[in-house]
């Protein structure tokens, strides 16, 4: 084996390790921080004796913290992962996990619910959840049918239509906003995303299928790769185009519409995570999706850690942090790793 | 002794009142004869029959006064009449005004509190108090955005009470146009009287806004006396809150703030800057308030007793375990107007039930 | 020798134009044939058509006998391989490597990592053809003829029995051009694999094919060896006057130069 790929195997070798470890701290910081403060010290004892924590303590972290930064870094891994999908598919490196319309369609599914005033829970969860999660479903098969009808039915093709419907649904969001004055609080918050109140009723539902939705796009690892290099090249590989590019957006969106359906429209860690992966390990996708997966677990964690804590007690939207953490650090990594491609 | 309810109301108008005699000229002689009556020694004057009715007719006129058809001209406090409005501006009427559009609900409430409600030609979709104001003709909602410049223009009014400088925009585009606007809406209860006043002053109904807000603050003087009862370290912690997703609370700085402070409440949130600040659950959790108050207009369902036990983490909250979730008519302490007194009667007697047995309605899941 | 390639009637086009109207031949195991031809000709549409990326208008192709438009994509994959001139989005960061090991997918398929066999496989042909030292590297930063030698690595580990090369020798100097050819004649006749490839100049053509397929307004104007194609009359039929044919002064074989304007 060459000296070149001996060295860059290795430091594939520590990062990943790195990043794994990166991640645990975060998460062990995000326990202490909040409305309530805990030291580090004390999580860590607490971890290794669980029934040591007082009554408040023990609910505000077993109950509410644990399973909401525990949801936050599954779904940033989650987003983060389909937006490396999206990417490689559309070879778009402004490609994120919403540029199909499942943001937009979750919107509409979900202003539609709370306009209409449905009550009915289901499973546990209020059917605001629910509605999103088929609204984005839906928006992205019409999505896929409608771009399916041309004759071409090319990657660009499906990126128009989905920027089509993305818009027209957007539209409709906004009018259903305004020609109700009270519930537009609703459908605005659900929109700008957050983990608050997310407890292990949601991880339980939401978990298995974006670890499974995340298993997928990695086994779609290869034919991610040989679509970047343009159909031609897909299919002198032997690439059955049309299938690989089904089962990439499905999946895909997948991870996508569950995300949303359970924390809402959080943007920036879609887009930037597998960014940043790509500058330190390279556009592969068998390396680049799971680091994709754990450098977006680690900024949706900070993220979540910072917007409850900074301005506590009141809780800023995620989304927010997540534009102003993602923003300058990806500008200071472009930086010092030089722009590697146009 | 009440004086004359002096009501400029143009002579032939309608009035909700119509019927009831009116003895204007006949008071006025009386009144005249009274005082400069020569009657023989005090002693006589409380018994003589001319005394005694016009004793009888003053008592009667002070009774029946809100529903007298009082033609007589306004004194003093009528118009031209200039005022700044809460943005600042001067404005200047002629004439008392006839034709009122308000843009708000709460403006609407202080309109018909201080006599001047026969007068609005237009409201708001919100403005649902008194009954009377649901039938008059809608001009918009709230927003700025959502209020229609045209409808208001079309209305002919004298006179705009418009909100404060959330609707800068519609001030200004009236302006424009050419109609009187004055934003008047007040924000606590200070500026509620202050609003009051003004409006009694614009319409000629300074008695009757002088009687609303004397017999509120009475109202509030005695919730007040009967929680100085209470000593601070026993003062309920009290959570309001304005609404479940996202998860949002009032601060000191709002009506609803002020209104628990007048309570004898300690808002847990007392600390914040915000008015309606976006909070974090562990913070709720974290304060443990002993009361926790939900307005009625949101679904019942999630701000039930069950509804809160089943939130995460809820449930070791102490009002949750004691039951004292309180529903509340939320209109009261959040609109500032009128039914202010009215509204911390209701959350007191949420906080200190025992102390407030028999203080307006209440429902409690 | 059976033909490994054989193709009967083949009709090419894209979009609305049919390119090429009927030609057919048959290419051997081990045997060079280069296509040349003004441009417009249709030697990349050709190409395209062999390698399964446009469908024929007409005619057919047999690959050992088996018609190709009945075979599976992915055998058919296994089979031939193709490198392309004009390459999408190799400004995609990836691996030189990774690059290369994609010309394993059609043998170990898409989901199943790869194994011992396929790293040794990937590695060979990344030393046949000199870029071992570059396998760290990014695609991106690769210059036009590295880049053309990773396209040939790819296609050379797809393990295929046919090679269709689209203008392999481009963006290269004269030295590498015919250092290429050279290594693509040699790994042709040591492995049996046959080569259709694409190319303007003459020389070169002449120098590294077994043969040559002199493509012409839709109709293949001649196929033999390099001296019979090479003659004065066709080129001037398909160029026009603006060419001469010499002898190469020690091969003998012809050299084709366009006359210089006194």
């Amino acid at each position: 084996m060459s000296k070149a790929g001996a060295w860059t195997r290795w430091r594939a070798g520590w990062l990943f390790p790195a990043l794994v470890g990166l991640l645990g701290v975060a998460i062990l910081l995000s326990l202490g921080l909040g409305a309530v403060k805990v030291s580090p010290a004390r999580i860590a004892a607490l971890l290794f004796d669980p029934g040591a924590a007082s009554g408040s303590e023990a609910t505000i972290l077993w109950q509410l913290r644990l399973p909401r930064t525990l949801l936050a870094a599954v779904v940033g891994a989650a987003l983060a992962v389909s937006g490396a999908g999206f990417q490689g598919l559309f070879r778009n490196p402004l490609a994120d996990p919403f540029v199909i319309g499942a943001s937009s369609g979750a919107a509409f599914g979900a202003a539609v619910a709370v306009l209409l005033g449905f009550d009915v829970a289901v499973r546990g969860l209020s059917p605001v959840p629910v509605a999103a999660f088929a609204g984005a479903i839906g928006a992205v098969s019409l999505v896929y049918a409608l771009a399916g009808l041309g004759q071409t039915a090319s990657a660009g093709t499906l990126l128009l239509a989905g920027s089509a419907l993305g818009t027209m649904l957007s539209a409709m969001v906004s009018f259903l906003m305004i020609s109700g004055e009270q519930p537009w609080l609703h459908i605005l918050n659900w929109m700008l995303g957050g983990f608050s109140g997310r407890s292990w009723l949601h991880c339980r539902i939401a978990l298995p299928p974006l670890l499974l939705a995340m298993a997928g796009l990695w086994l779609l690892a290869r034919p991610l790769d040989v679509l970047v290099g343009g159909d031609d090249a897909a299919q002198s590989l032997g690439l059955p185009i049309r299938h690989a590019r089904l089962a990439i957006v499905a999946v895909a969106s997948l991870a996508t519409a569950v995300s949303v359906s359970v924390a809402g429209v959080i943007g920036f860690v879609g887009l930037i995570a597998p960014h940043i992966a790509r500058l330190l390990l390279g556009g592969g996708h068998r390396r680049l999706i799971p680091a994709s997966a754990l450098l977006g677990a680690i900024l949706m964690v900070c993220a979540d850690a910072l917007a409850r804590s900074v301005l506590a007690p009141v809780e800023v939207p995620v989304g927010i942090i997540t534009a102003l953490l993602g923003g300058p650090f990806f500008l200071f990594v472009l930086r010092t790793r030089g722009p590697r491609f146009t | 002794m009440r004086a004359g309810c002096h009501r400029p109301v143009p002579v032939g108008s309608e009035s909700e009142y119509a019927g009831l005699p009116a003895p204007n000229n006949f008071i006025a002689r009386m009144k005249a004869v009274a005082s400069g009556a020569r009657l023989p020694g005090a002693v006589f004057r409380f018994l003589s029959p001319g005394s005694l009715l016009i004793r009888f007719l003053l008592c009667w006129m002070a009774v029946a006064c809100p529903f007298a058809r009082a033609a007589a001209p306004a004194t003093g406090d009528g118009p031209p009449f200039t005022f700044s409005d809460r943005l600042g501006r001067t404005i200047t009427l002629s004439a008392t005004p006839q034709r009122v559009v308000s843009l708000a609900p709460s403006n609407t409430e202080l309109a018909f509190a201080v006599g001047a409600g026969e007068r609005l030609v237009g409201v708001t979709t919100y403005c649902n108090h008194p009954a009377a104001a649901v039938d008059l003709p809608k001009i918009g909602g709230f927003a700025a955005r959502t209020i229609s410049i045209e409808a208001i223009v079309a209305l002919k009014p004298d006179l705009v009470l418009a909100g404060d400088r959330n609707q800068r925009a519609v001030v200004d585009a009236l302006e424009r146009a050419g109609v009187t606007v004055a934003a008047v809406q007040p924000r606590g209860w200070t500026e509620i009287q202050e609003t009051m006043r003004l409006l009694g002053r614009i319409f000629g109904t300074t008695e009757t806004a002088d009687r609303l807000i004397g017999s509120a603050n009475a109202r509030l003087q005695a919730v007040a006396a009967r929680i100085g009862t209470v000593p601070p370290a026993q003062r309920v912690r009290v959570y309001w809150e304005v609404f479940d997703e996202p998860l949002m609370s009032a601060g000191p700085r709002s009506l609803i703030g002020e209104a628990v402070t007048l309570a004898g409440g300690v808002n847990i949130f007392a600390d914040l800057k915000e008015e309606y600040p976006q909070v974090s659950v562990e913070a709720v959790i974290a304060r443990d308030p002993q009361v926790i108050i939900g307005p009625a207009s949101m679904r019942q369902r999630s701000m039930s007793l069950e509804a809160l036990r089943a939130r995460p983490g809820w449930a070791l909250i102490a009002a949750v375990r004691d039951g004292r979730v309180v529903i509340l008519p939320d209109e009261p302490v959040t609109r500032a107007g009128p039914r202010f007194a009215e509204g911390v009667e209701l959350v007191a007697k949420a906080l200190y039930p025992a102390l407030f047995p028999d203080a307006g309605e209440e429902t409690s899941p | 020798m059976k033909p490994l390639l054989k193709v009967s009637g083949l009709a090419c086009g894209h979009g609305a134009s049919t390119v090429i109207a009927g030609i057919g031949f048959e290419v051997g195991p081990g045997e060079v044939l280069a296509v040349v031809g003004p441009n417009g000709a249709g030697k990349t549409t050709l190409l395209h058509t062999l390698g399964r990326l446009l469908p024929p208008r007409a005619g057919g192709l047999e690959l050992e006998g088996t018609p190709a438009g009945r075979m599976p994509l992915r055998a058919f994959a296994r089979k031939v391989a193709l490198a392309p001139q004009r390459t999408v989005e190799l400004a995609w960061p990836m691996r030189v490597e990774e690059f290369v090991s994609l010309g394993r997918a059609p043998h170990r398929g898409w989901l199943l990592p790869y194994n011992r066999a396929d790293r040794q496989i990937v590695a060979n042909a990344m030393e046949r053809l000199a870029i071992a030292p570059l396998a760290g590297r990014e695609t991106a930063s690769l210059s036009g003829g590295e880049l053309r030698r990773a396209l040939l690595a790819r296609a050379l580990a797809q393990e295929p029995r046919l090679m269709l090369l689209d203008e392999p020798a481009a963006y290269l100097d004269l030295h590498y051009q015919s250092e290429l050819l050279g290594l693509i004649r040699a790994l042709a006749k040591e492995q049996g694999i046959a080569v259709i490839l694409t190319i303007h100049d003459f020389t070169l053509a002449a120098l590294c094919a077994d043969r040559i397929a002199l493509l012409h307004n839709g109709r293949l104007r001649a196929l033999g060896k390099p001296g019979a194609v090479f003659n004065d009359d066709t080129i001037k039929t398909v160029y026009g006057e603006q060419m001469e044919v010499f002898p190469h002064p020690h091969s003998g074989m012809p050299v084709v130069l366009p006359k210089l304007r006194q």
